[in-house]
């Protein structure tokens, strides 16, 4: 099964989860997705996602200059963004219930 | 250095990226791409980084052609080739743009065409994307040449030598700032051109080079119109480089011929030699024969001119034999005496004696011995006659 078009679909939650836990800028928000198993998520897709909920006002961001090299946009999460993914939480838990009864376990098909 | 050869790609992957979201408000496209350039530069320089599919192991653009990196290579060693990590800038620009909730551009562009300002802008920016995408497709023909171990070496080499094109862009920027600024400076000191020839001069090429240097290892790659304006300076520098190169090899050749010596003006008076004698029709005349106005010869007439001096047609005093016209001897002429003693060589026709009849000196023939000087043959015996002139006979 093509993996990536099931990331589209839970990729917001995804990356509120990660910047939930610490705040992060774009690539070290792919690192820990990645790290965390997700090694097909699309670099500019995680961008794209994080500008997306940092426009729906579920993220905060604040740039960090350095020295040896382009700045780094960071990204936290707000009251907003934690209450969206406790509710996305609960969607999924859901959802991976009613997926997981409807197809069963392996072995099942004859 | 790794860095800074990193920043360079990722800038203009960046801005490759942004070529393709141009339709967007500018805000909207700088909130979409702010931090790009640090998000692509850790992504590259991330070794243990899962790759994707199509991706390249990172800082190792040779393992796309199933070369294991050699053991020891530096990340950014070698030379990058950023599509082949992140995909087509279009790709990645529509893929940004889709996670983030935006519409993909539409066939019509959704800006106000009579906006002169975001025509001008789309048109840049197409002109960008299509410079951009030839500059991708010359990454990607590279792909052959970066998979032998010999074309690694060769297009490392060429990395590596980026930093003297930082300091040859120096001096070219130096050349024509100096050219800009001193025009008449040229004419005393045309190396002064290329080669500062006082402490300003020095000064400046020092500022420029140290300026180049700055910016190929990184200065201002931060921000859009700084990035912009050093890469326009650097089209420059480009652009002039063979003229300047080859404007200096003459200049420096012609230094080298003239031995550096400066040249100095020396009044040289010439002397015109004087020209004597008689010409007519450019042809120096050897004697003259004067006829009276019924047209008789006459002998030994006198010729002065208006200011009393003697004309003379020969000044070889007898010494030359003069070819006479349908004569085959030539004749050797001798001057008159006045009655005070003086040789006159004014008097015409002037007498002489044919060569053949001279003798040769010293063969013993005595200067009484030589033949009688005569008259040398007329052109013709009579000339017209004048008219009221006496045809009858000679007057006086």
């Amino acid at each position: 099964m093509d993996t990536t078009q099931l990331l589209k679909g839970v990729l917001d939650v995804a990356v509120l989860a990660v910047v939930a836990d610490e705040d992060g800028y774009g690539y070290d928000v792919v690192r820990r997705l990645r790290a965390a198993g997700l090694e097909e998520v699309g670099e500019a897709s995680v961008y794209g996602t994080l500008r997306r909920l940092y426009s729906s006002g579920a993220l905060s961001s604040y740039v960090v200059p350095s020295d040896e090299g382009p700045h780094r946009k960071y990204y936290g999460i707000n009251a907003q963004g934690r209450a969206m993914l406790e509710a996305q939480r609960k969607d999924w838990r859901s959802f991976a219930t009613t997926l997981t009864s409807l197809l069963g376990t392996e072995g099942d098909l004859r | 250095m790794t860095t800074a050869l990193l920043l360079d790609h990722v800038s203009a992957y960046a801005a490759a990226v942004r070529s393709h979201l141009v339709d967007l408000p500018p805000e909207q496209v700088e909130d979409l791409t702010d931090g790009l350039e640090a998000d692509l530069a850790e992504a590259l320089e991330d070794r243990e980084g899962p790759v994707v599919t199509g991706e390249i192991p990172i800082g190792w653009a040779g393992a796309a052609a199933g070369i294991p990196a050699p053991p020891g290579a530096a990340p950014g060693a070698s030379m990058i080739d950023l599509t082949r990590r992140f995909g087509p800038a279009a790709a990645y620009a529509a893929e940004l743009r889709a996670a983030a909730g935006l519409e993909p551009p539409g066939p019509t562009p959704p800006a106000r065409p009579r906006r002169l300002r975001g025509r001008l802008a789309r048109r840049m920016g197409a002109t960008r994307t299509r410079v951009l995408e030839l500059a991708s497709g010359a990454r990607g023909a590279l792909a052959p040449v970066l998979a032998t171990p010999l074309g690694r070496r060769v297009v490392t080499s060429l990395v590596a030598l980026r930093p003297l094109w930082w300091v040859v862009r120096g001096w070219v920027w130096f050349v024509l700032g100096v050219s800009a600024l001193w025009t008449g400076f040229a004419r005393y000191h045309p190396l002064g051109f290329y080669v500062p020839m006082h402490v300003g001069a020095w000064l400046l090429l020092a500022a420029l080079v140290v300026l180049s240097i700055a910016i190929g290892r990184g200065l201002g790659a931060q921000r859009r119109w700084a990035r912009r304006g050093f890469a326009a300076l650097n089209v420059v520098a480009v652009l002039a480089l063979p003229t300047t190169l080859s404007n200096f090899d003459n200049e420096l050749r012609r230094e080298l011929l003239s031995g550096g010596t400066e040249y100095i003006e020396v009044p040289v008076y010439e002397q015109v030699p004087v020209v004597d004698g008689v010409y007519v029709d450019g042809m120096l005349v050897s004697n003259l024969f004067v006829y009276d106005a019924d047209g008789n010869p006459l002998e030994r007439v006198q010729i002065f001119d208006d200011r009393g001096r003697p004309v003379r047609t020969t000044y070889d005093d007898g010494d030359s034999a003069w070819s006479l016209p349908g004569v085959v001897d030539p004749w050797v002429f001798s001057p008159d005496t006045t009655a005070d003693g003086r040789e006159r060589w004014n008097v015409y026709p002037l007498l002489g004696v044919p060569l053949g009849e001279m003798g040769d000196p010293g063969d013993g023939v005595e200067p009484s011995d030589a033949p009688e000087p005569r008259t040398p043959p007329r052109p013709f015996e009579k000339a017209p006659a004048l008219v009221g002139a006496d045809a009858g006979g000679a007057t006086g």
